[in-house]
C-alpha cells in the first residue's frame, strides 16, 4: 500500500499565503506607523486607466479623502466607533476591529490624468478610477501599403 | 552568575514576553484570520475571473466585535464587498456562524493586476457568543460593509435585578 502524507491544503501553499499576507506590509511602508488599521487594496491597470478597490468597512464615505499629487495617490480617512444609543450601555466581549486613522500611498506613473479621478463607495468598498492621459494610451499604428 | 546562565535567563525572559504578546494577540484577534475558498469549476472551462480569484490571497481578516447589555448580544462583522443576499447567518447553540461569498464583480477582467491583497471566494466565520441566545427576534443588517447582528439573550441568561426588601 502506498503511503500518502496528510497534506490539508498543501503546506507549501499555506506558507506562501502567509508570507504573502505579511510581506505586503513589510516592503511597502505605505500605511504609516501612526495608522490605526490598514485597508486591503487591489490595483488593476487597463489600457486607458487604473482602477483601485479598497476595503473600508464601516467607514463613512464622507470621511475618506483621496488626493493625487505629482503621481502619488493618497487615500486616507478615519473610522469611528459606532455611536452608542442613549441609555444603552454595552459591554465589550470581543474586539478585533481597528479604529481611528488609516492611510495608504501609491506611486502611479505620471501619465495619469489627475483632473479626472472618480471615486465611489459600495458596501464598504471604495472604487477609484484614474484615467491615463490620452497621449499615454497605447495606439495601434497601421502600416500603409 | 556565569555569562551562560545570564544569557539563558535573558533569552527565556525574552521568549516569555513574545509568548505573552502572541497569546494576547491571539485571544484578542486571532480568530479574525479567515480562509477564503475560491470556487473552482473543476473540469469545466476556466473563466478569466476564475484565474484571477485563484491568484488572489486565500486569507482575509474578517474582524468581529461582540458586545452585550442586559437584554441582548450584538455582533458586528466586517465583510466588505458583499451583497446582503450573499450572507447566510445561523445560530448553533452559542455560536454564531456567518457564511458568504465574496465575488469578483468586475465588468472587465482583461486588465493587469499590480497589487492584489483582497481575498475572494467562500468563507465561514464562527463567533462564540458570551451567553445563550433566543432564536426568535434576531435581527441583522448590512451597511457600509459591516454586518450587525442583534440577538436577544435567552430568558435564563438575562440579568435580573432583585430588589432587597427592608
Amino acid at each position: 500500500m502506498q503511503m500518502v502524507r496528510y497534506n490539508p491544503w498543501g503546506v507549501g501553499e499555506l506558507q506562501n499565503q502567509i508570507n504573502r499576507l505579511f510581506s505586503d506590509w513589510d516592503d511597502t511602508d505605505s500605511s504609516g506607523a501612526t495608522a490605526g488599521w490598514v485597508p486591503t487594496v487591489d490595483i488593476q491597470e487597463f489600457d486607458s486607466r487604473f482602477r483601485l478597490y479598497v476595503d473600508v468597512p464601516g467607514v463613512n464615505p464622507d470621511d475618506v479623502e483621496i488626493t493625487l499629487d505629482s503621481g502619488v495617490l493618497t487615500i486616507s480617512g478615519e473610522r469611528d466607533r459606532p455611536p452608542v444609543p442613549e441609555g444603552e450601555q454595552m459591554v465589550n466581549r470581543r474586539s478585533e476591529r481597528g479604529h481611528g486613522q488609516f492611510h495608504r500611498r501609491f506611486i502611479l506613473p505620471d501619465t495619469v490624468d489627475a483632473d479626472n479621478v472618480k471615486a465611489s463607495d459600495r458596501n464598504g468598498v471604495l472604487e477609484i478610477s484614474i484615467p491615463k492621459q490620452a497621449k499615454a494610451q497605447p495606439r495601434r499604428i497601421k502600416v500603409a501599403a | 552568575m556565569s555569562t551562560m546562565n545570564q544569557l539563558r535567563q535573558g533569552l527565556s525572559k525574552a521568549w516569555d514576553t513574545v509568548a505573552d504578546g502572541w497569546r494576547e494577540l491571539r485571544e484578542l484577534a486571532g480568530d479574525a484570520l479567515t480562509r477564503f475558498q475560491p470556487k473552482t469549476s473543476r473540469g469545466e472551462v476556466e473563466t478569466a475571473e476564475d484565474r484571477i480569484v485563484t491568484r488572489a490571497s486565500r486569507w482575509g481578516l474578517l474582524a468581529a466585535e461582540v458586545a452585550d447589555n442586559d437584554d441582548r448580544v450584538q455582533v458586528m462583522l466586517e465583510v466588505p464587498g458583499l451583497e446582503a443576499d450573499d450572507i447566510d447567518i445561523e445560530v448553533r447553540d452559542d455560536v454564531l456562524v456567518v457564511r458568504g461569498e465574496k465575488k469578483l464583480a468586475r465588468e472587465e477582467t482583461k486588465g493587469q493586476y499590480h497589487v492584489m491583497e483582497r481575498a475572494y471566494g467562500r468563507f465561514e466565520r464562527a463567533i462564540r457568543l458570551p451567553v445563550p441566545v433566543e432564536d426568535d427576534g434576531a435581527k441583522a443588517k448590512y451597511r457600509n460593509g459591516v454586518l450587525t447582528v442583534s440577538l436577544p439573550k435567552s430568558r435564563s441568561a438575562r440579568a435580573r435585578r432583585i430588589s432587597v426588601e427592608s
